[in-house]
């Protein structure tokens, strides 16, 4: 399977049916031995300082990983900075595609890209849908992890947010990342439910910090739910193929994603929400909003590179336990 | 015969604090403030040995010890460490009961916290850098060569008070020495940075909602200029405690003095 790399997620139905493995390039970038040294790889060929550290990240695994020769750019839907990002990888010599999700969540024009992008590629909506129904499977389990998670407390916040997260390419390889799923859960299972602990939401981008959960987990608070996360397990399967994508939730409108961030505030039972911003993106514009609707309280944690929470952060976080706790 | 004396220590990022209270009629026996060095877990031992020497005591009198700040894990007899903002909300309540708001203004970060009869509902910090701090304000001093009793004195001198575009403490620096390079007074110049900080700390605290009573804390508070500039841009009466610098230290002594009696409380019922 010849790898496409993605800037986020995309209907990658499509892609596997196309015999591609989607490689998020996100996911890369994070997992990666050393994280920061990619942003100062990125800095170094000229990106500024003041820039997202994922796009930085993004750049630079897709520059440095020459197994990754087409990347497909999410120009609606996710974040503007991937439209220079796509020149600038152009001029590495990278085929780039994009795709796009309509902000006014119209069926129509989503219909149109998603048999653009299938043709980009070679197959036919019909194909992907095919290859939808394989993926459920995998979907379904992982909304189980969720569910071990919020409702038994046998699953740790980072466990949530590690398997669920995969769920945004598979891993580039369905069959391997579904054996994962399948012995975590068997070991999950048998763990006793822990129900002591307070419980957190994390609504925005998944965080750029690598010890968050754990570092939450040792003041008495978990992670139930991960906002974007949980969308990338695709979790309101119903109606055709263009319907899923328009409720996936992440790629749209503040108020929209709010739906079902709101049910599930109601549904997990959250104490509070940490809203964790990047710093330099748009999303934290979203923050007003948030805390004038959710109803709990919520703190706004901004991140910029990667790497273990400072000492600010964690007063940030602890000050907010003490106060919800 | 039971102990009664709680320490509070708060392990700032520019000053160590601690306040000595008798948790019985909670009331303060002594307090004290010291400057932090490069070494802040001497440092801070340094400054609980003269508070407890200066008051005879020893280490065995205090019944209970809780250390906040940045260095609060540094306290080896800390009975319990706590924030910075759950103590600063302890020590106003126990002096403003009916405070709403507080800000404060430390040596490296501001935050904004709203309060309910004491107990925190909300909060908000300043971004990652020191704009907006004591030590922006300290830099500026330092080259404005104007020492701590000439700053109000020269702030309401101001007829022109300049306008400062960078909160960068750094570019900050450097946009000063242009405007004094210039030929601006050091009063205009002053009475500028002030009131860019008054009205970034006013819209830090409008990320909370700001609700009289006001009260403003923190070493900054002891700042006369600073404290004009703020109700200025606040548009609200705020109140300051006669010993700014040491009200989270006293709020981690009445957390102590609260943990004390639930301790005792525990005992009793063995």
């Amino acid at each position: 399977m010849y790898k496409v790399g993605l800037t986020t997620t995309v209907p990658s139905e499509i892609l596997y049916a196309a015999g591609a493995a989607a490689v998020d390039l996100n996911n890369l970038f994070i997992t990666s031995k050393d994280p920061l040294s990619l942003c100062d790889f990125a800095e170094r060929k000229g990106l500024p300082s003041t820039l997202c550290s994922w796009i930085k990240g993004i750049y630079s695994v897709a520059v440095l990983s020459p197994d990754i020769k087409d990347i497909v750019v999410v120009t609606e839907g996710d974040c503007s900075n991937a439209r220079p990002l796509s020149e600038l990888l152009e001029r590495e010599g990278k085929r780039v595609s994009f795709f796009s999700y309509p902000f006014e969540r119209d069926k129509d024009k989503l219909n149109l890209e998603l048999s653009s992008f299938a043709s980009g590629f070679g197959v036919t909506l019909e194909d992907a849908w095919k290859k939808t129904r394989e993926l459920d499977r995998i979907r379904e389990k992982v909304a189980f992890i969720d569910y071990l998670t919020w409702e038994e407390g046998k699953v740790t916040g980072f466990e949530n947010h590690f398997f669920l997260i995969g769920a945004s390419d598979f891993e580039g390889n369905p069959a391997e990342y579904e054996k994962k799923i399948d012995n975590f859960i068997l070991q999950a299972e048998k763990r006793e439910r822990r129900n002591d602990f307070l419980r957190i939401g994390i609504v925005g981008v998944p965080p750029i910090f690598s010890d968050l959960y754990d570092y939450l987990e040792t003041k008495s608070a978990r992670v139930v739910y991960n906002e974007t996360q949980r969308q990338f397990s695709l979790p309101d399967r119903s109606g055709d193929f263009a319907d899923r994508y328009l409720n996936y939730s992440y790629p749209y409108s503040f108020s929209f994603r709010f739906k079902d961030i709101s049910e599930r505030i109601k549904e997990r039972r959250l104490d509070g929400i940490i809203h964790y911003v990047q710093s330099f993106c748009h999303h934290q514009m979203e923050h007003r909003m948030l805390k004038e609707q959710a109803g709990i309280p919520v703190l706004l944690l901004e991140g910029d590179r990667p790497g273990q929470l400072d000492e600010r952060l964690k007063i940030r976080l602890e000050s907010f336990i003490e106060m919800i706790g | 015969m039971n102990k009664t004396l709680t320490l509070g220590i708060d392990v700032g990022s520019r000053t160590l604090k601690g306040v000595i209270l008798n948790s019985e009629n909670l009331t303060v026996a002594d307090s004290i403030v010291r400057e932090t060095t490069a070494l802040p877990k001497e440092a801070a031992q340094l400054m609980i040995d003269e508070l407890l020497k200066r008051n005879k005591l020893a280490k065995k009198d205090i019944a209970f010890t809780v250390s906040s700040g940045y260095g609060r894990e540094q306290i080896s007899e800390a009975d319990k460490t706590v924030t910075e903002i759950t103590c600063q909300a302890a020590g106003i309540r126990h002096l403003f009961p009916e405070a709403k708001t507080i800000i404060d203004i430390g040596g490296q970060d501001s935050k904004a916290i709203k309060v309910e009869n004491g107990i925190v509902c909300d909060f908000a910090m300043n971004d990652r850098c020191a704009a907006g701090t004591g030590r922006f304000l300290e830099i500026v001093e330092n080259i404005l060569e104007l020492s701590k009793d000439q700053t109000y004195e020269t702030a309401i001198k101001a007829k022109n008070p300049c306008s400062i575009n960078n909160m960068c403490v750094v570019f900050a620096e450097s946009e000063i020495i242009s405007l004094l390079a210039s030929g601006r007074n050091k009063g205009d110049i002053f009475a500028g940075v002030l009131n860019s900080l008054a009205k970034r700390t006013a819209a830090l605290a409008g990320k909370i909602g700001v609700e009289p009573p006001v009260i403003f804390t923190g070493g900054v508070a002891l700042s006369k200029a600073m404290t004009e500039s703020l109700a200025k841009a606040l548009g609200e009466k705020i109140i300051t405690p006669a010993n700014p610098s040491v009200t989270v230290a006293l709020g981690a002594a009445i957390i102590a003095a609260k943990r004390l009696k639930r301790k005792n409380l525990q005992d009793k019922s063995f």
